[in-house]
């Protein structure tokens, strides 16, 4: 009988099989932590940027550049702080060239106007002292918008804003009682 | 103290989020009409402050994010490769079965003395024609139709029959290409082929036996390939 056999190179063959497991391990690992940091990326982005389309744009990007270099992460558990840093990063970046091009574009200055409701939900419900906040939000030292905006999102203690961010509880308090502060004078 | 100072003391204490206030401040605040003012003013801005960020930073996230991310994942992991390129892997199936043909149509003809061969020993006969007419003794007796599907093609009864018979072994992701060609391929019984997974385990020689191939043609076996 006559056989043609073609050569496995068997030991290549097992350390490629061995690289594709562990790479769809880490796909699977990274798609469950997903189920989480999806939206907490999502908020972190559409805190500092304010626009819904703009907000996913980045979220995806952020993830799919932390999906490129989870390998590189050595400590997974560090991974939401991780990505946190990601997001935030591309937000502000993003927010600055939307800025100059805003400027660009018209030289019209923001409108300021004074608030003229009374009662809190009457100032939480009105566009016009919720699109001063986000103003007088954007205005906020990074360190300072970041804190405020972690420790305001459902789900997130002032303990895990401080596991997160890698920073002392007593620095995630503070940081939250001048960015609280700030923003009245701002808002005054 | 003065208001001046009491409000600063006012403005830090619901900065600072506090829920109970220095009995000072609220003594102060009772008799002084600016100062409760003041106070008032500063509730009412912090609770639209707090309200006003928790509803930035828990917007709706919305549904379009989850399915999006999954298909950018996707299309980031790249298909399960395996040890040669895809090409490669048609191109040597391809050349296998082009060894195959050659071993079978160029095969010198045995002639034998047994009185159980059909064929006699003077006779020169073609080998497309010896194959076919191994291949039809391959065939199970009652109906004496192979089908042309490539399941039944690789039957059992074929295979001990088919001893004498060059052997192909494709490899397993070129089976069902394979079992595909042998089915389409007009001349039944010219190509009897056995289909078995190659070691996969263990490196193992290539042999080919010398042959002459005239007229190699090269082509995909999978459609989609092209």
């Amino acid at each position: 009988m006559q056989e043609l056999v073609l050569i496995q190179p068997g030991r290549a063959l097992q350390e490629q099989t061995v690289r594709e497991a562990e790479r769809l391990d880490s796909h699977g690992e990274f798609e469950a932590r997903l189920v989480d940091c999806g939206p907490l990326a999502y908020r972190v982005a559409q805190g500092v940027l304010h626009n819904k389309a703009d907000a996913e744009d980045v979220a995806q990007e952020a993830l799919l550049r932390a999906y490129r270099r989870f390998d590189r992460l050595r400590d997974r558990a560090r991974f939401r702080a991780w990505l946190v840093r990601i997001v935030y990063r591309l937000a502000l970046d993003r927010l600055r060239s939307r800025k100059r091009r805003e400027r660009r574009e018209t030289s019209c200055a923001f409108p300021e106007p004074r608030p003229t409701a009374t009662t809190a939900e009457d100032l939480a419900a009105s566009t016009e002292f919720r699109a001063r906040l986000e103003h007088a939000m954007d205005e906020l030292p990074e360190k300072l918008r970041l804190v405020l905006l972690l420790a305001a999102m459902q789900g997130y203690t002032l303990e895990e804003v401080s596991g997160i961010l890698g920073i002392p509880m007593g620095t995630v308090k503070s940081r939250l009682f001048f960015a609280r502060k700030q923003l009245a004078e701002k808002l005054r | 103290m003065n208001c001046r100072q009491y409000q600063e003391r006012i403005l830090n204490a619901f900065a600072a989020g506090e829920v109970t206030f220095p009995d000072a401040l609220v003594e102060h605040q009772r008799n002084c009409r600016a100062c409760r003012a003041y106070w008032e003013s500063q509730a009412s801005l912090f609770c639209g402050i707090d309200a006003g960020v928790k509803a930035i930073a828990n917007e709706e996230v919305p549904r379009s994010l989850a399915p999006g991310l999954r298909a950018l994942l996707n299309d980031e992991l790249p298909p399960p490769s395996s040890w040669m390129p895809a090409w490669e892997v048609a191109a040597v199936a391809a050349a296998i079965l082009a060894v195959s043909f050659g071993s079978i149509l160029y095969r010198p003809v045995r002639h034998t003395v047994s009185p159980n061969d059909r064929v006699p020993a003077h006779s020169v006969e073609s080998p497309v024609a010896v194959v076919r007419r191994l291949a039809e003794d391959a065939r199970p007796s009652p109906s004496r139709e192979l089908k042309r599907t490539g399941a039944r093609a690789f039957g059992h009864s074929a295979v001990n029959s088919a001893a004498a018979m060059p052997e192909v072994i494709v490899l397993p992701e070129e089976r069902a290409a394979f079992a595909r060609f042998v089915a389409d391929t007009p001349e039944q019984g010219v190509v009897l082929a056995v289909a078995r997974a190659a070691p996969s385990n263990e490196d193992v020689s290539f042999q080919i036996a010398v042959l002459e191939i005239h007229e190699l043609e090269v082509q995909s076996l999978d459609p989609s390939w092209e």
